[in-house]
């Protein structure tokens, strides 16, 4: 087993530093050799220098592109026989022009004798203007010099750019290699699909259809996204009966219409696990929000319509870190977001004590009043961060959230929406943890059965519901962290979109268990990302429209289990 | 379902509402003198002040939209104060109301519009939004089926409380009949409000979106801007206060209102007593439902336009503050409750120099939520109960919520 380890470690490495690991002579002698073709550039017959262009481009050198590019926008020069760089014009009070001359091969200043760069008046220097149709064959080459560049980006992008049309027929070979050899998977595949859409432009029906047909069929195997547009308009000329002149027409409107929907239900396939995926995460932040929600009425019959805010200043304390930690796009400092969670825990958690000392605590077994109250206080919390804060801020989520991981073809899965599903995910097993494992969770539920009982064998009643309280609004807090990375912040966010739809996670769930909660959480989540982009005939659904018939479903739902999914039994129930 | 012995239920407390009137206390307190003092003053005094040029025609517009607003919150306290059902909807079945006399008024209002291949005058706010260009229409647009019987001012009216009314006979039946209650209810027509307000919103609903209803004319053919025209309505609206104050007075005083009092106070012994208690529940819904209605139709005129900001989340809670701040379980302090704190908003959305600070308009937030909060824990009976608690009367008309 340890081999087999250290067998494709090695192999890994060696993928990753072999370009790295070539000897120093070899790329001595390698500039040499572009150097001589960067002069060809500078030949009078257009030939030589076409061909130089190309030889460039194969080289596989690093540095190719940016000549080529400066070639294309005619920044080089002939200059004593020599082809430089100039990106630099000078101009002096006379209006004479100079040039600042680089290396161009390197990019690097070239110097004089005493240290300075060169700047030559532009009557010295010969331009070097390329024609439209070498310009057109530059902007083909730097794609296809991107194709043997060791970074697996660069080299990615250049196998897709080669692909798109009408297509670099040059680059066939070297894709034929790469499609084959290439060590990263997604590259092979692209690199694949490139050469298939190069060769079906080739290809036409009427000429050489059998050929034709099995690219159309490949691509339908490949499930080729690319393909989908150009094999979509050939269907739909052929579907709506153009004068094709085809011999076997149905034949090869078969053949397109099963390529067609092969890749289509592929794609609703991909899109269907998508909003899943984000139905999930959208579940996962009303699960953090209702857990809150639900403790507390369970145990102390409130409704704390300020919860939403508490969320709120969660987020707002995760910004305040970023500005702490100076972290912006350019200057990432991605330390912020992991001060940030115990921050926004911590200063929900406060606010949340200090509402329930001043206001919850005289409002036991009283919700309608309660949920009067704490609207009033979400008022004034959302006043106050409006005026220091204004309308509206930024928080710039941190690099490791950024991007996301393709698990199959197409389907790329946001990091930041999996941290939120795991967060919420250790949230709850904190909760049960601390419900069913600590003294504090004994208590709690002492308390919730029977609050007179409790509070005669010792319980501390007060000192529960305060604790209670103040640790369901630190959750919230942490779900206005999560928040940030997938969503914006506003002073009325908890207000407008999450107080309401948490509450119905909590009456749909009912408030007896935990489970409840997280089924209805992730229920409400995933159907209303999957039920928004549906559509009924030539109408989308769209999020208002979901937003409704959710509710619809929900009242439906309450009609059959009035006290939610998992409703506490007997003298419990009657709230 | 309804079955016959519930509609014999009904039967019996619509004749028992007649004859409840025997019953009437000698004992009268302030909840008794508060609405016929306020009626008085706004009958006489403010057309008085007004015609001797010492208010302008723009408090009296401003009172008479107040008033509408106090027509809301009568209902409200007849559904919340008296069924101890809290409903935030309200905003809901006043903007139906609204939205109902705004299209009659958009029919009729507007420059010159476009004449639609029936014959139809499109309404000038509905071409100026979405899905049209502003201010032109294809030739092939036609005024929505759902305008049109809002054409005439009589179908209007009866529409504006038909429509809130249904809409809570639908939301109701759904809500008793499952038994949601308590905070539950209070979430769902929440929720509903929520909904009905994202709709209304939406340009492709033809409603004209977060525009609203606008550019407003005449009604009944006389110009809205004309000054006599807005005494008559202000006139009207406190008529319909009247109307309405009397109405909720003799369900309240009937049989039924003694079985939604009992709803309120223990509904679980009620039912065991045989009543069905949703029917009553259902049916003080919907007349509160249809009472908003009318508050939305007499407010849009007055207005000038309606928009969906009257249906916001926290347009529905405002309702309750208003009845809270009054003294819920007395009808008349729902009344003074929504003209005081109106004239609060009033008062404090100007900018002002105190003594320190420089009040800002955006100060109001804090007001609010302290008016919420204080009601609350501090007076819980609200105005009406405040003064009792001063004067020291004795006043069994209120009904203090416990």
């Amino acid at each position: 087993m340890s081999r087999v380890t250290i067998f494709c470690l090695i192999t890994l490495l060696s993928t990753f530093f072999s370009p790295g690991l070539a000897p120093p002579s070899s790329a001595q002698s390698n500039d040499e050799f572009i150097r001589a073709e960067v002069q060809k550039l500078a030949a009078e017959s257009g030939a030589i220098r076409k061909a130089a262009v190309m030889t460039l481009a194969k080289s596989g050198d690093m540095r190719v592109e940016a000549i080529l590019e400066s070639f294309k926008l005619a920044e080089l020069y002939l200059w004593n026989d020599v082809v430089v760089l100039c990106k630099e014009m000078l101009e002096d009070d006379d209006y004479n022009e100079f040039c600042r001359l680089s290396d161009a091969l390197t990019g690097e200043p070239l110097l004089d004798a005493s240290g300075k760069q060169y700047e030559i008046p532009i009557e010295e220097l010969q331009e070097i203007a390329p024609s439209r149709a070498e310009r057109k064959l530059t902007n083909s080459a730097k794609f296809l010099a991107r194709l043997s560049s060791p970074d697996r980006e660069i080299r990615m992008s250049g196998a897709k750019k080669c692909g798109d049309p009408p297509g670099i027929i040059e680059s066939v070979s070297q894709l034929e290699a790469m499609s084959e050899n290439d060590p990263v998977k997604k590259i092979r595949y692209i690199a694949k699909e490139s050469l298939l859409l190069i060769r079906l432009n080739q290809t036409t029906l009427e000429r050489d259809s059998e050929a034709h047909l099995g690219i159309v069929r490949e691509l339908g195997k490949m499930k080729s996204m690319r393909g989908l547009p150009r094999l979509q308009e050939t269907y739909d000329g052929l579907a709506q009966g153009f004068e094709i002149p085809v011999a076997a027409k149905d034949e090869a409107t078969k053949t397109y219409k099963f390529a067609v929907d092969q890749i289509n239900g592929y794609q609703s396939f991909v899109g269907g696990v998508g909003n899943v995926f984000r139905g999930l995460s959208l579940g996962s932040v009303l699960i953090l929000m209702a857990l809150g929600l639900a403790i507390t009425f369970g145990l102390m019959r409130v409704i704390n319509m300020a919860h939403g805010e508490l969320m709120m200043i969660g987020a707002y304390a995760t910004f305040e870190m970023q500005r702490l930690f100076g972290h912006s796009p350019d200057n990432p400092s991605d330390l912020y977001y992991v001060a940030a969670l115990p921050v926004a825990f911590l200063s929900a958690a406060i606010v949340g004590y200090l509402i329930e000392i001043l206001v919850v605590r005289h409002l036991y077994r009283r919700p309608l009043e309660s949920l009067l109250a704490t609207w009033g206080i979400g008022l004034i919390l959302i006043q106050i961060v409006r005026i220091r804060y204004g309308d509206n801020i930024g928080v710039n989520a941190p690099t490791w959230a950024r991007g996301g991981l393709e698990v199959m073809q197409d389907l790329i899965v946001p990091y930041s929406r999996c941290f939120i599903i795991v967060l919420c995910g250790l949230c709850v097993l904190l909760i049960y943890y601390l419900m069913n494992h600590t003294k504090l969770g004994l208590r709690m539920r002492a308390t919730m059965q029977n609050r007179e009982m409790a509070n005669s064998v010792g319980v501390n009643t007060g000192r529960v519901d305060r604790y209670t309280f103040a640790f369901g609004s630190g959750i919230a807090g942490v779900a206005g962290c999560a928040w940030t990375l997938i969503g914006g912040v506003t002073p009325d966010m908890g207000q407008t979109n999450f107080i309401i739809d948490s509450f119905l996670v909590v009456v749909t769930g009912g408030v007896g268990e935990l489970i409840g909660v997280i089924c209805a959480g992730l229920g409400i989540g995933v159907l209303t990302k999957v039920i928004e982009p549906t559509t009924i005939g030539p109408f989308v659904v769209g999020a208002i429209w979901a937003k409704i018939l959710l509710l619809i479903i929900i009242v439906g739902f309450i009609q059959f289990k009035p006290a939610g999914l998992f409703a506490p039994k007997g003298r419990l129930s009657d709230v | 379902m309804f079955r016959i012995g519930a509609l014999k239920q009904v039967g019996d407390f619509l004749q028992d509402a007649g004859r409840s009137k025997q019953s009437s206390t000698v004992n009268r307190g302030i909840s008794f003198f508060v609405p016929w003092v306020l009626f008085f003053v706004g009958l006489v005094v403010i057309p008085l002040l007004y015609y001797t040029g010492l208010i302008t025609i723009g408090t009296v517009n401003m009172l008479g939209r107040y008033m509408a607003f106090a027509i809301v919150a009568v209902g409200l306290d007849l559904i919340w104060g008296y069924t101890g059902i809290l409903s935030l909807c309200q905003a809901f079945f006043f903007s139906l109301g609204g939205y109902a006399m705004g299209m009659y008024l958009a029919h009729h209002g507007g420059p010159e519009g476009i004449i639609d291949a029936n014959g139809w005058k499109i309404p000038a706010c509905l071409y100026v939004v979405y899905p049209y260009k502003v201010g032109e229409a294809p030739a092939d647009a036609l005024v929505p089926w759902f305008w049109k019987p809002f054409y005439t001012l009589p179908v209007t009216t009866v529409l504006g409380l038909l429509v809130p009314g249904l809409a809570a006979l639908a939301i109701g039946y759904f809500g008793f009949r499952s038994r949601v209650r308590g905070v539950y209810f209070a979430i769902l027509t929440q929720a509903i409000t929520v909904a009905g307000w994202l709709v209304f919103c939406m340009n492709n609903m033809k409603l004209c979106g977060t525009n609203g209803l606008t550019r407003f004319d005449r009604i009944a053919g006389f110009k809205l801007t004309n000054p006599s025209v807005k005494v008559s309505l202000y006139v009207i609206t406190l008529l319909a206060l009247v109307g309405v104050y009397l109405l909720c007075k003799h369900v309240v005083k009937s049989r039924v209102g003694r079985i939604l009092i009992a709803i309120r106070d223990d509904e679980p012994t009620l039912r065991f007593s045989g009543y069905k208690p949703y029917i009553y529940k259902l049916f003080a819904f919907c007349l509160a439902g249809m009472i908003a209605g009318l508050g939305g139709m007499l407010y849009a005129p007055q207005m000038g336009i309606f928009t969906p900001t009257n249906m916001e989340a926290s347009a529905s809670i405002l309702v309750v503050v208003w009845v809270a701040v009054g003294g819920r379980g007395a009808l008349s302090g729902a009344i003074l409750g929504a003209l005081a704190v109106n004239l609060l908003y009033n008062f404090f959305t100007s900018e002002k120099n105190l003594w320190l600070l420089t009040w800002k308009a955006e100060y109001w937030q804090f007001v609010l939520g302290g008016l919420f909060i204080g009601v609350v824990l501090l007076f819980p009976g609200g105005l009406i109960d405040l003064w009792r608690r001063l004067v020291g009367t004795q006043d069994n008309d209120i009904t203090t919520y416990t």
